[in-house]
């Protein structure tokens, strides 16, 4: 068939999406949709092409990854999200979820596997707004987040807590979403189109079969937690350092273990209010 | 026998300039410019932190907390001694060799 193209325009990050197989085009396209726009002059080319035993990225002409079918969502998130922090400019990029309900932002600071993507979507299910799963910028002026509203994934556990996301695709589509699925913000709640500063940073941990709980710590160590899970910061330094000590001021800090979803989600909805 | 370190941290110390420190809640966070690290003092810690301005030696500075806690100053200079030893080995802190380094990282005259 012949490729199609799309723009993706979150941050600083203008590039082109193409994908030469018509069903994946419809799924990428539906995943990204609050990052797309359409993009002239784009910085970033990026290729998916989708084959018999397997598929490939290229990135500005040059062959990136090539694998199965499988794991085609994980390897484009994280080319997508390589290029934002490299394109992001001026903002701090804090690698977390943000979801917010009425005037309360909170920010879920966490390596991979902590459970972000989860915990905001079933925040999210609740009845908070989608700002991000992956990514917090933050505006050093201001220290205030702003909305990176990209294609939310969802793999393992959390799939069997959300099976009504699973994206609606084509058969011929179905082995991309054997290892994550791409799902739209909109397709799980209300996704916010403003930023603003943050009221509440927790930091969550998942441990099946843990008790969940959510407890109370010093802003200093909210601080060092904050550097830690924070991707630019030595393109920021001092600077940078100072505009997280402002995000800290500016909110409560907890840590929260999660062993239950349902229970997290209550745990993080009542230090909101 | 291996020659004897002298001890740094016992001598008249400043804060080094890649050190970034902010004070929150009493404690104080301090980030490493160039490594990118950061550790947490605590409420005494900070305290010692804060006094370091290249002209009060650690002894000082343990005096000085000594009077504010109603203790014998030699209570409290083991404590920072240590505390010293392991921020010159973090390079946070360093001997002063001129004026005290402002938040900026700048020395001052």
């Amino acid at each position: 068939m012949r490729a199609t193209s799309f723009g993706l325009h979150a941050l600083g990050l203008r590039a082109t999406l193409t994908v030469d197989h018509a069903g994946l085009d419809r799924y990428l396209r539906d995943a990204f949709a609050h990052v797309g726009a359409t993009v002239h002059a784009p910085e970033h080319r990026l290729e998916v092409c989708a084959g018999d035993r397997g598929a490939g990225i290229a990135l500005d002409g040059r062959e990136t990854w090539c694998g199965e079918a499988g794991d085609l969502a994980v390897e484009l998130t994280r080319i997508v999200n390589r290029l934002v922090v490299w394109r992001s400019g001026t903002r701090l990029l804090v690698h977390a979820a943000v979801a917010r309900l009425g005037g309360q932002m909170v920010v879920l600071p966490g390596p991979p596997d902590a459970g972000k993507s989860t915990l905001v979507t079933g925040l999210v299910r609740a009845g908070w707004e989608h700002l991000s799963d992956e990514l917090a910028p933050v505006d050093p002026g201001t220290a205030e987040i702003a909305p990176y509203p990209r294609a939310i994934g969802l793999e393992g556990e959390a799939r069997f807590l959300f099976p009504e996301l699973r994206p609606e695709v084509e058969a011929a589509v179905d082995p991309y979403l054997a290892r994550r699925w791409l799902v739209a913000p909109s397709a799980v709640g209300r996704v916010a189109t403003a930023g603003g500063p943050a009221t509440l940073l927790v930091f969550p941990r998942h441990e099946p079969r843990a008790e969940t709980r959510l407890e109370w710590i010093r802003p200093a160590h909210a601080l060092q937690e904050l550097v830690t899970n924070t991707v630019n910061l030595g393109a920021h330094g001092r600077p940078g350092f100072r505009t997280l000590a402002r995000v800290v001021r500016g909110a409560r800090c907890a840590r929260l273990v999660s062993g239950d979803l349902a229970r997290a989600v209550d745990e993080v909805t009542g230090a909101a209010r | 026998m291996p020659p004897v370190e002298p001890r740094v941290a016992t001598g008249v110390l400043r804060i080094a300039p890649r050190a970034c420190w902010e004070e929150l809640g009493g404690e104080v966070v301090v980030y490493d410019e160039l490594e990118g690290a950061c550790v947490v003092l605590n409420e005494t810690g900070a305290r010692f932190w804060m006094r370091l301005d290249g002209r009060r030696t650690t002894a000082d500075i343990a005096c000085e907390l000594g009077e504010q806690f109603g203790v014998a100053g030699d209570l409290v200079a083991d404590d920072l001694a240590a505390l010293a030893d392991q921020l010159v080995a973090l390079r946070l802190i360093e001997a002063a060799s001129g004026g005290p380094i402002d938040r900026d990282g700048l020395e001052q005259p």
